[in-house]
């Protein structure tokens, strides 16, 4: 036998190259250069802007170029730029990962947990964009003409007969401005500490209860400790957020006077003629240090603690009967929700139906004027809505397929390589979004590629950007897809393609559907980007929201925003309905983590 | 679809016992090895040094313990694994071969799978599971339906057609894998453990359609199992296969009844051993003297290169003893008391305590015997078999 095998290798030496080659040619299938191209893409949307954004910081046209570096001190109010930022994302962060961790602890620890209001509120976000919250809260607070501060004014003075004529509350303040934006980070420290405790096995908590712990002794040495990495991630997450977060202090900041470096940023590149890059790129640089030193901490705290995260399934969970304090758990949570969600929209539509922003609201005479302006009489808004929602259906559309794409490469290959590609297509959005849209500016707007003011610069930004989210979406759904259900088809002679095409992504259909919509949701509200990227040539709705609200038509202004709401929540509301028939909310709940 | 099952069962008639005549081997394996590298860095070898032919219309059967490696083999042949070195053939095409640097992708290989998880498309109608490989392989249309039925029609279940896996029983699930893996006629059809997840009556009743499937037929078949009765009643020939290395290849009579090492011996059947060492090399005759703790046995030899000294044991099936009251003349014997007896249906079993050893005997159709009753066991030379020892650190 040994004899023949080294006759075979002989015969088969000379041939060697040409084996090679043949074999080069038989593995390679359309697919194969299909899914090779995408992930090409991505790589290059995802690298090059930031690879820009460095260069950008040392040289320019054609020569060695510091300025950049040198505005990190030359800037007119720095110091208070950087104080007002650092004070209003490490104050809504603590503020916001206690409310998130408490109710998440609620609803996985305690009978007071409520079936749907769980399901809804990690999706307060996409149910009420941003952009529109903000102004939902503006109306409704604002000093003088804020609605509920009108109702507020008119029950004080009814009690003690003052006469108030304004506040008590001002939504244009510190307490205002944080306010607004706890709302939009608690639920990401919901998603994150609910996912922790789910992994952390209530016998602990039991067994140190039966050995005479009381109930905060135990969530103190046995709870706590178990879900600190959860809580460092939320940190982490929320310094991401916050420092990037540009439609909040926008509008919030901006009659507040309080300035951030988001804000700065935009109005460096947008509002400033000509555009000042190198004082936009230095402060680009202080956000990347924020959320470097947040990531630096958080890895300080994986490192240094042995956590009892206990992987693996079937813990019995047992909730905690909260007795009559059952009620005043369930109003906390349904309490953030009418807060977050449902009183901005009150607001906001009462605003659009009156005509006018005023605390005296003519029930009577209530129209649909402001919607037929925006819908259908202001060409610029008709324009805005009409790229808004192309840009969702084909970002989302490319974007979803695209990282279903990516998400079965990864799997396929598992290690090494694959690893490295999923993480470079990812990591420039994690660092900073504003400093990618920033990135996109430079890459994209001049030569050659001249995409300055098209719709084309923001589709591809909108991909790179959130490519991240698309990605957890489809991840977590390939990973639904049996690995031996793609093997059964290549063993039934399909190509890579077909078995693309006929098993992976049926099989993903559900969750990359998921995806879809919260990707869709994103985009068509998005502000980072379109604030940046946007001008009258290609108007979105989040530019034309903060246009509107420049020019102070605020009935206007409302019935864009609650526009923009309604498609959202549409779209949500579709999406839940689907999976919850089809028994998938799980993967929504593991997509909209990556949020 | 007719005419080939023609064709197929000619080469089955052909394939069966001969080697093959002048056809090529479905299936050549040639000095395989694979690794896997675990999380933690250490490093499996899955597959070790394996060469495999299976001859045209051939049944083979791959036979161990759950983690020896037999999935992996079947994988790298599939072409869902890649192995590190050696080469595989397919109906005479290189398929895998690692001086050469080919790797032919799975789609290319022309061959049927049918997965443990039986790995049916959920979002599908058995119909159109059955038709993908057909359609897949650019089969014309119009003879597509027809194949799809007559497959269903071969397993048994015509009636389920438009039925989707979620609504089928694990057996009618079988059974669709089974015709997703026939329709396209493909020469070689893999199997890795298909009857592991149905209920002992219906794995009965599967298991003596396959095999009548496949002798009709004609295919190839090289089938994973880790169950001894299953490997006898379905292969032409059983490989066992431990640690990654096949340790004897033969039909299921000679590894039955001529295992070479002990880990063989018990693997497909029950033993009563001794051990010992080689007082005298293999004669002519095929035999070996062994001193054992009773003394000096001649046994048949498992192999001619055993050496003075050599450490061996000696096997004897249960159902190759015979117990009586009177001293019988034959050579090999021992006395020893019945410890116990047990009617099992088919068959009874005794165990005999001998010296410090206990033997167990089967017969069929015989009285038991009282318990503390002293008898004779006795074993006809020629079912005496010295053995090497694999595992010396096993019990
Ligand atoms: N993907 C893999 N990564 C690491 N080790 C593996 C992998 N697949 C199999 N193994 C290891 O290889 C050995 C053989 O596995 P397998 O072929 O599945 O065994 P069998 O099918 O005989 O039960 C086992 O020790 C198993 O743990
Ligand atoms: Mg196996």
């Amino acid at each position: 036998m040994s004899q023949s095998t080294t006759a075979n290798n002989a015969a088969s030496n000379g041939v060697h190259g040409f084996s090679r080659a043949r074999q080069f040619r038989e593995n390679i299938t359309p697919f194969t250069v299909l899914s090779s191209l995408v992930i090409a893409f991505l790589a290059f949307l995802a690298i090059y802007p930031l690879y820009r954004v460095a260069v950008r910081m040392v040289y320019n046209n054609g020569q060695f170029d510091f300025k950049p570096l040198a505005s990190m001190v030359d800037q007119p109010g720095l110091s208070v730029l950087l104080v007002n930022t650092v004070i209003v994302v490490l104050i809504s962060a603590v503020i916001s990962v206690l409310l998130g961790a408490i109710m998440a602890w609620i609803n996985e620890r305690t009978d007071a947990r409520m079936g749907v209001v769980t399901d809804a509120l990690p999706l307060v976000p996409f149910l009420l964009p941003p952009i529109a919250g903000a102004i939902g809260w503006a109306l409704l607070l604002s000093d003088r003409a804020g609605l509920l501060n009108a109702v507020f004014r008119w029950i004080i003075n009814g009690v003690f007969g003052t006469s108030m004529t304004e506040g008590p509350l001002n939504i244009y303040s510190w307490p205002g401005l944080i306010f607004v934006y706890v709302i939009y980070s608690v639920p990401y420290v919901y998603m994150l500490m609910s996912a922790g405790l789910r992994n952390v096995d209530s016998s602990l908590e039991e067994q140190s209860r039966v050995c005479g712990a009381g109930l905060f002794r135990t969530m103190r040495r046995v709870t706590l400790p178990a879900v600190i990495p959860s809580l460092g991630a939320s940190v982490l997450l929320l310094v991401w957020f916050g420092m990037s977060l540009f439609s909040v202090p926008a509008i919030i900041g901006q009659g507040a006077k309080i300035e951030v470096l988001a804000v700065r940023i935009v109005r460096l590149l947008t509002f400033t003629y000509p555009a000042d890059v190198p004082r936009a790129l230095a402060l680009c640089l202080f956000v990347i240090l924020g959320v470097g030193t947040a990531y630096y901490f958080q890895s300080r705290i994986l490192r240094k603690g042995r956590h009892a995260t206990v992987g693996g399934k079937g813990h019995k969970v047992t909730r905690i009967e909260l007795g009559p304090w059952k009620r005043v758990a369930q109003s906390v949570v349904v309490g953030y929700i009418v807060i977050a969600a449902v009183l901005p929209m009150v607001g906001l539509l009462l605003v659009a139906l009156n005509g006018f922003w005023t605390p005296n609201i003519r029930w009577t005479q209530l129209t649909l004027d402001s919607f037929r302006h925006v819908l259908i009489e202001d060409q610029i808004t008709k324009t805005a809505l009409r790229n808004s929602l192309m840009l969702g259906v084909f970002g989302a559309s490319i974007g979803i397929v695209a990282a279903a794409i990516l998400a079965l490469f990864v799997q396929r290959s598992g290690k090494g390589a694959a690893m490295f590609i999923d993480a470079t297509i990812k990591l420039p959005a994690a660092i900073s979004t504003i400093v990618l849209a920033v990135g996109f500016l430079l890459a994209f707007s001049g030569p050659p590629f001249n995409l300055n003011g098209t719709f084309l610069i923001l589709l591809l930004a909108y991909l790179a950007l959130y490519m991240p989210q698309a990605s957890v979406a489809a991840d977590a759904a390939a990973s639904q897809v049996g690995r031996e259900l793609s093997e059964a088809s290549q063993i039934s002679g399909a190509s890579a393609g077909r078995t693309f095409w006929k098993i992976s992504l049926p099989l993903m259909a559900a969750g990359l559907a998921a995806g879809w919509a919260l990707l869709f949701v994103r985009m068509i509200g998005d502000l980072t980007a379109s604030a940046i990227l946007a001008g009258t040539n290609n108007p979105v709705v989040g530019f034309r929201i903060l246009e509107v609200f420049e020019g102070a038509s605020y009935a206007s202004l409302a019935a864009l925003s609650m526009v923009l709401t309604l498609v959202s929540m549409i779209v949500i509301v579709i999406l839940l309905i689907l999976t919850r028939r089809r028994g998938t909310t799980r993967s929504v709940r593991v997509s909209t983590q990556g949020a | 679809m007719s005419t080939q099952v023609g064709n197929s069962a000619n080469m089955a008639a052909q394939g069966a016992g001969s080697a093959g005549g002048n056809k090529p081997n479905i299936v050549e394996v040639r000095s395989l090895i694979k690794h896997f590298h675990r999380e933690d860095k250490t490093v499996v070898p899955a597959i070790d040094t394996v060469d495999l032919d299976v001859h045209p219309g051939e049944f083979v059967v791959l036979l161990g313990p759950s983690g020896c490696g037999k999935t992996t083999l079947l994988r790298c042949i599939a072409g869902l694994e890649k192995p590190d070195t050696g080469s595989i053939q397919i109906q005479g095409k290189k398929v895998f071969d690692s001086d050469m640097g080919l790797v032919v992708p799975p789609e290319r290989r022309n061959i049927s799978m049918i997965f443990q998880s039986y790995a049916l498309w959920p979002h599908m109608s058995a119909f159109d599971n059955i038709a993908y490989p057909l359609q897949s392989r650019n089969v014309p249309k119009a003879s597509i339906a027809e194949r799809v039925h007559g497959a269903l029609k071969l397993v048994g279940i015509p009636e389920l057609v438009q039925q989707y896996p979620a609504q089928m029983s694990g057996g009618q699930q079988q059974r669709i894998a089974l015709a997703r893996a026939i329709v396209s006629n493909d020469d070689l059809v893999l199997f890795d453990e298909p009857l592991s997840n149905v209920d002992a009556k219906v794995r009965e009743q599967l298991r003596i359609e396959l095999l009548e499937m496949q002798r009709k037929l004609g295919f190839s078949a090289l089938y994973v199992t880790h169950d001894q009765t299953e490997a006898m009643a379905l292969a032409h020939r059983v490989a066992i296969i431990r640690q990654g290395k096949i340790v004897q290849i033969g039909s299921p009579r000679d590894v039955y009844e001529r295992p070479s090492s002990r880990y063989v011996a018990r693997f497909v059947g029950t033993t009563n051993e001794l051990n010992g060492s080689v007082v005298s090399p293999t004669g002519g005759d095929g035999t070996v003297r062994v001193s054992t703790e009773f003394g000096e046995i001649v046994a048949q030899s498992s192999s001619t290169s055993f050496k003075i000294g050599d450490k061996v044991a000696v096997v004897i099936r249960p159902e190759r003893c015979t117990l009586s009251i009177a001293e019988p003349t034959a050579p090999i014997k021992w006395s020893g008391t019945i410890e116990a007896a047990l009617f099992l249906g088919s068959h009874t079993e005794h165990v005999v305590r001998i010296g410090e050893r206990t033997f167990l005997e089967w017969s069929v159709g015989s009285e038991l015997r009282e318990v503390g009753t002293r008898v004779w066991l006795a074993v006809a030379p020629e079912h005496v078999r010295a053995v090497t020892i694999l595992d010396p650190t096993e019990k």
